[in-house]
């Protein structure tokens, strides 16, 4: 299953990007082959709708769960109806990559 | 070209870089003066947080609601063409994809539509309809007879004020009498709902405090009325809080100081406790009655020939 994680940097030793629409970079996470691949998210960022455009990004990719500091109402519904399991993690910007993907070994 | 004998009212709108910097106050104590001399109107386009009712105290003689239309898609009719997405400058229609989907989807985000109605147009399958959805709310009523006031209330979540603004300034054709004034009370800031307010706006008041914040916001502000060419003058509120640089930049400023307002705590108090300046203190009302006198010396310079 692929995963998305907001995060602030496009490499292993970053924190998360707690915004999830806005977010600088996704980490896309393969639990199967344990591959990272980063995504910027900087580019072809609308001023209105931000969110919509990021989960259809990542719906294109086939990611299957998200894991973001926060979701805004229009990514939670985009998301929720393509049946993507989303998590938010409190205090995101403290919270390592390295940790979150601790967590889905 | 405004001339005297144009039944139209004369519209001035109150406005600030930001929020707090007495805008209300200076809006509702101008309206309260005002009124002894001639007919006036308050609209609050601060239509997010109004509050000036909480000084005003009108009746509200009548409530009406204020739909915009929000694209509805027949999914039997619907290609995922992909049409409708494209042209929609506001990202608010959707065409989900995903490997792991059966089919697409199509969603459309009524927070982020502006009913601009071009998706409904492009739509080559005809799947597209107006679906009305209530944005918000229009308040009507009577301070004193010569002293109307209406303003607008976003619904929850609705992030769009400027078409409840613009609803909200076509009630100034239905008042009877038809005023002579009217007062907009803008909404803070320098975004859409501000441009929507003052866009026919014939002078716009700037009130401004002396701190460096209320500084940088009036220049954003100073920007935004000179890309529209709008006339404008500036008020000083809180006026002895600042020093001589500040002071030096009011003056720098491309447009005049009309009146100033002096920082006082009894004037803190009776504004907490919802009461208007004019009422309680009379050398305010004198304030006023000057800033009064000057605004109509300064509408009738920018509106004659
Ligand atoms: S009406 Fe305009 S803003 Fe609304 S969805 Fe259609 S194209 Fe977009
Ligand atoms: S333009 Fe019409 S047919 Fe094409 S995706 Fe939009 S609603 Fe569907």
């Amino acid at each position: 299953m692929k995963i998305a994680i907001s995060i602030l940097h496009p490499r292993r030793d970053t924190v998360m990007d707690p915004r999830f629409g806005r977010a600088y970079h996704f980490a896309i996470y393969d639990t199967e082959s344990k591959s990272i691949e980063f995504v910027s998210n900087t580019e072809n960022q609308p001023a209105h709708g931000a969110g919509v455009e990021t989960s259809r990004m990542l719906l294109d990719m086939g990611i299957q769960k998200a894991i973001s500091g926060a979701f805004g109402p229009n990514a939670a519904q985009v998301l929720g109806s393509a049946g993507i399991e989303m998590e938010s993690i409190p205090n995101a910007a403290a919270v390592s990559l390295e940790s979150i993907l601790a967590m889905l070994d | 070209m405004r001339l005297e004998n144009d039944h139209s009212p004369f519209k001035i709108a109150v406005a600030s870089g930001k929020g707090g910097t007495g805008k209300t106050t200076i809006a509702v104590n101008l309206a309260d003066t005002w009124q002894a001399e001639q007919s006036v109107l308050v609209l609050d386009c601060d239509v997010e947080a109004p509050d000036a009712h909480l000084f005003l105290r009108p009746q509200i003689q009548q409530t009406r609601d204020i739909d915009k239309n929000i694209p509805e898609i027949d999914p039997a009719l619907c290609t995922y063409c992909g049409q409708c997405a494209d042209v929609c400058q506001f990202n608010a229609i959707s065409i989900l994809n995903s490997p792991l989907m059966p089919q697409p989807r199509i969603m459309v985000f009524s927070d982020l539509c502006h009913d601009c109605g071009v998706c409904a147009f492009v739509c080559p399958e005809h799947a597209i309809h107006d679906q009305p959805e209530k944005i918000g709310e229009i308040h009507q009523g009577t301070v004193t007879p010569s002293l109307q006031f209406a303003e607008g209330l976003l619904g929850i979540g609705q992030p769009s004020a400027a078409p409840l603004i613009s609803a909200l300034k076509q009630t100034i054709e239905g008042t009877i009498p038809v005023p002579d004034v009217v007062i907009l009370d803008a909404p803070p800031g320098t975004s859409c709902p501000v441009v929507e307010t003052i866009r026919d706006a014939d002078l716009v008041l700037l009130v401004t405090e002396p701190t460096p914040f209320g500084m940088h916001d009036l220049d954003l502000m100073v920007n935004l009325l000179q890309q529209m060419q709008k006339p404008a003058a500036v008020i000083v509120n809180r006026d002895g809080l600042g020093n001589q640089t500040i002071e030096d930049r009011i003056q720098a400023l491309p447009y005049p100081v009309i009146g100033r307002l002096p920082y006082s705590r009894a004037f803190a108090e009776v504004i907490a406790g919802g009461g208007l300046l004019v009422r309680q203190n009379t050398a305010i009302q004198d304030t006023f009655r000057q800033l009064v006198s000057a605004v109509r010396a300064k509408l009738t310079l920018e509106v004659s020939p």
